[in-house]
């Protein structure tokens, strides 16, 4: 447990210091919402029921574009090795980052949900299903992402390879959540899809603990 | 023969079913084609390689 | 037994031999399946001919199945014994993999046209093997993407075990969600739905697919086997 605390607070600490992950982010995301609803144009009658598409586009694409930061400067200043040498287990470190990295974005999306939901006339009733919805359904992204992190360190920071490798794994999250989701803000109940999203979760965390510690390995031959 | 002649008078189903059975084909005959080139290629370029590699 | 034609060169002696046989062996069965297919089967009594793009579509889908688990057996393989073989045959069956799901989107496109009225539907099974052809993608351009050729092979085994996934969910689907595509007639644990006059042309074509997907996987091996060691020779040169 200690071991994790020590790890946790590392993690955190870098990361805020870091304001470029929490600055990437939501630059990247208020700059996408802005394309859209320049695009869009004023009619709005026209984008209803298109913003839950458009934010997890726009979540997918900029939760992609940070795991680097979480990866990348710990593997390239060594740090990611001397963590192993004292003796942390790697998938400690990867839940640990992922963890991080999950709280950094809600924080940042607790935030920047509310603006969003101002450009797209969005209700208040409907705002708090979609950030619900943005917590149970990160935490798998979160994870997926950085296991893409890993994945993509020697390919040359190739985003698009990174992105279509992560690609059809994202894809069930994307269908559960956008359902239940639709399905909770008519019905105003939970259903099976939501359960399915948790159950993914579930799934998700112990393979990509698995995948990331197999990569990791790889990357200390 | 009955149901042949049955399948080729049956209008569009007939080229949904021909168009269909020639995209199967045409997919595995082209891998089969270039698998088997590019094979041949690497087994005529390992040939010319251990030849210069015997001079030595 | 296995470990003895584990060795990539015996294994390429025994499929030398074996290649010519098992290609011939597809062409009979291709021409006997046909004939079958074509003149023996009835037309189904609610799909009429279109029924017919079974005896292809039905015989890809599985082998576009049978292939990713071929890749991640592999993949454990290679993972826990490294052996080279194992990267081989999850290289040389990759491509052909994606070819297989390609063919069963395209004839399932074709054969959904006139039974469903639509070209294509998000609907479970679809999806999933959608996806199944993103993976082998991703497979094919991590195998192509690193300069060191063990080091993609380790890679693309990693994310041919985390792939694995899909499997469960393109087979059970159709049973899991509510699906425009029709449920499995054929199951291991009751007896088939489906007419011996249908059943007799389906496995003929698949036999005879399967045959041709080993003469391809058995030449795509002997090309892999020939690449390595025409790295082996220029690394010798340049030494």
């Amino acid at each position: 447990m200690s071991e994790f605390k020590n790890l946790f607070q590392r993690e955190l600490l870098i990361n805020l210091k870091n304001f470029l992950v929490l600055f990437t982010f939501s630059s990247f995301f208020i700059i996408s919402i802005m394309i859209f609803v320049f695009a869009f144009g004023s009619d709005f009658s026209a984008i209803d029921g298109l913003y839950k598409p458009i934010i997890w586009v726009i979540l997918i694409f900029s939760i992609t574009l940070v795991s680097e930061h979480f990866i990348y400067n710990d593997f390239f200043d060594g740090s990611l090795k001397e963590l192993e040498f004292l003796g942390y287990s790697n998938e400690l470190i990867i839940f640990c980052k992922s963890f991080v990295m999950w709280l950094l974005i809600i924080f940042t999306t607790f935030f920047l949900v509310p603006i969003f939901s101002i450009f797209f006339n969005i209700s208040l009733k409907e705002t708090l299903f979609l950030f619900f919805y943005i917590v149970f359904a990160t935490p798998s992204l979160t994870l997926i992402s950085v296991v893409s992190a890993l994945f993509s360190i020697q390919l040359g920071r190739n985003k698009i390879i990174q992105f279509i490798l992560v690609f059809p794994f994202y894809i069930p999250i994307v269908i559960f959540t956008t359902s239940s989701n639709n399905i909770q803000t008519t019905t105003n109940s939970h259903n099976s899809n939501f359960l399915i999203l948790i159950g993914i979760f579930f799934i998700t965390l112990p393979l990509c603990l698995f995948i990331s510690r197999l990569i990791m390995r790889e990357l200390n031959r | 023969m009955k149901n042949f002649l049955d399948f080729v008078n049956s209008g569009e189903h007939f080229s949904y079913v021909l168009s269909s059975y020639f995209i199967v084909f045409l997919i595995l005959f082209l891998i089969f084609i270039t698998s088997s080139i590019k094979t041949k290629k690497l087994e005529k370029e390992f040939a010319s390689l251990s030849k210069n590699e015997a001079k030595k | 037994m296995i470990f003895k034609f584990a060795n990539p060169l015996k294994f390429q002696k025994l499929t030398d031999s074996i290649q010519p046989f098992v290609s011939y062996l597809a062409l009979i069965l291709l021409i006997l399946g046909l004939f079958f297919g074509f003149f023996m089967s009835p037309p189904d009594y609610l799909q009429g001919e279109t029924v017919r793009i079974m005896y292809v579509h039905v015989p890809c889908a599985w082998f576009s199945l049978m292939i990713y688990s071929v890749i991640a057996l592999c993949a454990v393989f290679a993972i826990v014994f490294k052996h080279t073989l194992a990267y081989i045959i999850s290289r040389a069956c990759a491509p052909i993999g994606a070819c297989f799901t390609i063919a069963t989107l395209l004839t399932g496109s074709i054969w959904g046209k006139p039974t469903w009225g639509t070209w294509w539907v998000w609907d479970a099974r679809l999806t999933s093997e959608l996806i199944l052809l993103f993976i082998y993608i991703g497979l094919m351009i991590i195998h192509n993407s690193y300069d060191d050729k063990s080091k993609s092979d380790r890679y693309a085994s990693i994310l041919a075990l985390i792939g694995v996934v899909n499997l469960p969910i393109i087979k059970w689907s159709v049973d899991w969600w509510n699906t425009l595509h029709q449920p499995a007639s054929i199951s291991k644990f009751s007896s088939p739905s489906i007419d011996s006059s249908m059943m007799v042309p389906l496995f003929i074509m698949t036999f005879s697919i399967f045959c041709f997907f080993i003469s391809i996987l058995l030449i795509r091996i002997k090309g892999e086997i020939i690449q390595r060691k025409i790295d082996v020779l220029r690394l010798n040169q340049l030494k």
